[in-house]
């Protein structure tokens, strides 16, 4: 079989096929490599399954530690008060709070990870005319989610810290002495570093999909995942 | 900048201003213009009141300025290229200028009109503001700010490739869109995100910039899981009767889904045949025309009429009976429109009439008020009529030109050809008027002014339609003009502003005659008659004036 000059550089370039415990990993230290394989490889499940439930797994183990069940009954007191729910489902939400936010992890996690999909396939489609499969833009958002692992490992360890279950890694850590309803908080805890890493991160994962610029990329990526975002909170 | 490209500049100047001079024999111009001159005119009349000084708060000033950069900006952007005469591409770019000069050549007129609209400026808004002078030179030097820009942005549009023009064309919009919504939430404290996003809910469409225990945590979603939950327990008998719903839908979509896809009759023949039909419909109703209905053509002659009354002119008359006639279709929906709004007004009448009857009379006022209420409504129900009912110059536009060469006079052909649908206007008001003089409580005066007035309003807007038609069809003469939505938004306005001076006389003689209210209606609503036929009877002449020069006759 004869190959030309051109194919046999292209299969020396390729980077070596790795397994999806190593592209995990490999995430924190070089994720343009990562999404490289990814945009090359054939499509593979286990590359967002994988993050996605590791996402659950660590949410899951640091929602006690995260969640202030104080502020959870203030809410449900507050909604009786205005007579929007009754005495039995105001009971019923107390008993169940843990619950249902163990079930809402579950579809959450993976609900969020095909939305964010959507988006990155939808701004390479439209916005910079570049094609590339929903799949693709799939495990890029899920291995994406790696990040999120990290961080809610450190907000969990930190609220295990401090004894604050609402510390996060954000701006807000400086002002942890003000309310957490008061706009100030609530803008600083916008500022999270391990949200600006993971949009940091889908910033390489589209430009590599897209086969774009990084500040192209970070236009549209950071536009929505960070500006969109803190106009969201703070317009709404 | 070049001395000769500024005489060049000058010299066009004066030459666009003396073909806009004569531009304005044109009726459609000078319309434009005295529209934007009267609007001119009654903002510098009213510069004093108060709403003007909303115009020019703070708020205001930053979003107009923000429009202004983005909209020049985009709309450079969008050009590609800096705009130019054909000549100039001609004679300039192979002559001895510079770069710059021919940018600030093609600058100047921008210049010129952030001169002039300044001015403007200060003389409406000078009473609002403390420094008008520095606020006006301000906003002059913003717009060639914007020109400026407006320029760099086509320039620089023209120089990248398709596809980065496309992706950057995306990067503005969004950046635009953000700088908006920021601008008015905080000047108008208007929320275009709706409250419901600000929740750590809506924080998962950002998802893997999130903390998943806040998202879990935030109420609304443990509200949802409250309407979730099982209150209730389900029978067995239910649950299978359920399923059993379910699954024979199901079935039975299915089942048409296969029978569909088995289908082995070629599609497409049908198809083409129904898309050109279709799309000849489409296009005989943009252009204007009636609908082709296929039994429709084969239309029976007419018997010729005995009647005295259609012969001489008459003959117009009857031509546009028989025409009416032969549209059936079109004088059955019209019917029906005609049905649905009289209906309804007639139900409304006769509730009112039933509540007033159980409740208790009400007082004669009241009462009076009431049905002149719903004869002012009925009145405006020649507005909608007006193109259901196109019997006049609108079906003729072929034949004018035989019809000059008819012994009549033009304003007793004019007259002749508006007759029928104004007449017809009138039968429909009718439909309404008579439960009105049933169910209704009138003086006589109304009575009276309610005769006389629709005839007076369904002949005005006739002839207004007649005019627009007969003005479209002379620009369709001239080269590359064509009736738009801008023209037919022209005549609604229009058919508005033609009642405006018999209004006015109105008010103004009923004002004269507060201490007497009942001789005060009398006068104003006569007053208000003689006006409006004075003006429709203008318009007549008018439009005869147009019938006998139409342009089509000239040319043909």
């Amino acid at each position: 079989m004869r190959m030309s000059t051109a194919a046999l550089q292209r299969m020396d370039v390729r980077p070596g096929r790795t397994s999806v415990g190593a592209k995990l990993l490999n995430l924190f230290v070089s994720p343009g490599a990562v999404f490289e394989e990814v945009v090359i490889s054939p499509p593979r499940v286990m590359n967002y399954l994988v993050p996605t439930a590791l996402v659950c797994l660590s949410s899951l183990v640091v929602l006690n530690a995260t969640t202030n069940l104080e502020h959870a009954s203030t809410a449900v007191g507050q909604l009786l008060e205005g007579e929007k729910i009754t005495q039995t489902q105001a009971a019923w939400l107390n008993a169940h709070w843990q619950g249902v936010s163990r079930m809402a992890i579950g579809i959450t996690t993976f609900a969020g990870v095909a939305w964010s999909a959507f988006v990155i396939w939808f701004v390479g489609k439209i916005f910079l005319k570049s094609r590339f499969a929903f799949g693709k833009a799939l495990e890029v958002a899920g291995l994406s989610g790696t990040i999120l692992v990290l961080g809610t490992i450190v907000t969990g360890l930190l609220a295990a810290a401090t004894g604050d279950p609402l510390v996060r890694p954000a701006l807000s850590l400086f002002c942890s002495k003000l309310s957490p309803d008061t706009l100030l908080r609530t803008a600083c805890g916008l500022l999270d570093f391990f949200h600006l890493w993971a949009t940091a991160v889908l910033t390489i994962g589209l430009s590599r999909l897209a086969s774009v610029t990084i500040k192209e990329s970070a236009f549209w990526i950071a536009g929505y995942w960070l500006f969109a975002r803190i106009a969201v909170v703070l317009l709404g | 900048m070049n001395r000769a490209l500024l005489y060049l500049w000058f010299s066009l100047l004066r030459r666009r201003c003396l073909s806009f001079v004569r531009s304005l024999r044109r009726p459609t111009t000078l319309i434009g213009v005295l529209a934007v001159a009267s609007l001119l005119g009654f903002l510098f009349y009213f510069r004093h009141e108060k709403f003007m000084g909303e115009l020019v708060r703070n708020q205001s000033l930053v979003g107009g300025a923000l429009i202004m950069l983005a909209g020049s900006t985009f709309k450079g952007f969008l050009q590609r290229g800096l705009l130019c005469e054909p000549a100039d591409i001609e004679f300039l770019f192979t002559s001895p200028f510079t770069q710059r000069q021919i940018v600030m050549y093609r600058l100047l007129p921008s210049y010129l009109f952030a001169a002039l609209q300044s001015l403007v400026f200060l003389a409406l808004f000078s009473s609002h503001l403390k420094h008008p002078l520095l606020t006006a030179v301000c906003l002059m030097l913003f717009q060639l700010a914007c020109f400026h820009l407006a320029t760099a942005a086509a320039i620089f549009g023209g120089s990248i490739s398709e596809e980065a023009h496309h992706r950057l064309r995306w990067m503005m919009l969004a950046a635009w869109f953000l700088i908006t919504a920021l601008y008015l939430r905080v000047a108008w404290d208007f929320r275009i995100v709706p409250a419901f996003c600000s929740s750590p809910l809506f924080q998962i469409f950002f998802y893997p910039a999130l903390t998943v225990p806040d998202t879990v945590n935030a109420v609304a979603l443990h509200r949802l899981a409250l309407g979730l939950q099982m209150t209730h327990s389900v029978s067995t008998e239910q649950l299978w009767r359920n399923l059993l719903y379910l699954g024979a839908y199901a079935l039975a979509a299915m089942g048409s889904l296969w029978l569909l896809l088995r289908l082995k009759i070629n599609p497409f023949e049908a198809a083409l045949d129904a898309t050109t039909r279709v799309s000849e419909r489409r296009r005989r109703l943009q252009d204007g025309r009636r609908i082709y209905v296929p039994g429709e053509s084969a239309a029976l002659s007419v018997r010729l009429p005995k009647l005295r009354l259609f012969d001489g002119l008459g003959a117009i008359l009857w031509k546009n009976l028989v025409t009416m006639r032969r549209c059936r279709r079109e004088m059955l929906l019209a019917g029906m429109f005609v049905f649905i709004y009289t209906g309804f007004f007639t139900a409304l009448l006769w509730i009112y009439h039933d509540l007033a009857k159980k409740a208790g009379a009400a007082t004669l006022y009241e009462e009076r008020g009431f049905t002149t209420g719903i004869a002012a409504v009925l009145g405006m129900l020649a507005f909608f009529l007006q193109r259901m009912f196109p019997f006049d110059f609108r079906r003729d536009g072929p034949h004018l030109l035989n019809f000059r060469t008819l012994p009549v006079s033009p304003l007793a052909l004019t007259l002749a050809e508006i007759s029928l649908p104004t007449l017809l206007c009138l039968a429909a008001q009718a439909c309404g008027v008579i439960p009105l003089i049933i169910f209704g409580k009138f003086d006589w005066p109304t009575m009276v002014f309610m005769v006389l007035g629709y005839p007076a309003v369904a002949l005005a807007l006739n002839v207004v339609w007649n005019l627009y038609y007969l003005l479209s069809a002379l620009k369709r003469v001239g080269p590359g003009s064509s009736s738009t939505a801008v023209g037919t938004l022209m005549v609604v306005a229009l058919s508005f502003l033609v009642f405006y001076p018999a209004g006015l006389v109105t008010v103004k003689v009923a004002n004269h005659f507060v201490a007497n209210p009942s001789l005060g209606f009398t006068l104003a609503a006569g007053a208000g008659l003689i006006v409006q036929y004075s003006i429709d009877m203008g318009l007549v002449l008018i439009l005869a004036r147009f019938f006998k020069s139409f342009e089509v006759a000239r040319g043909a």
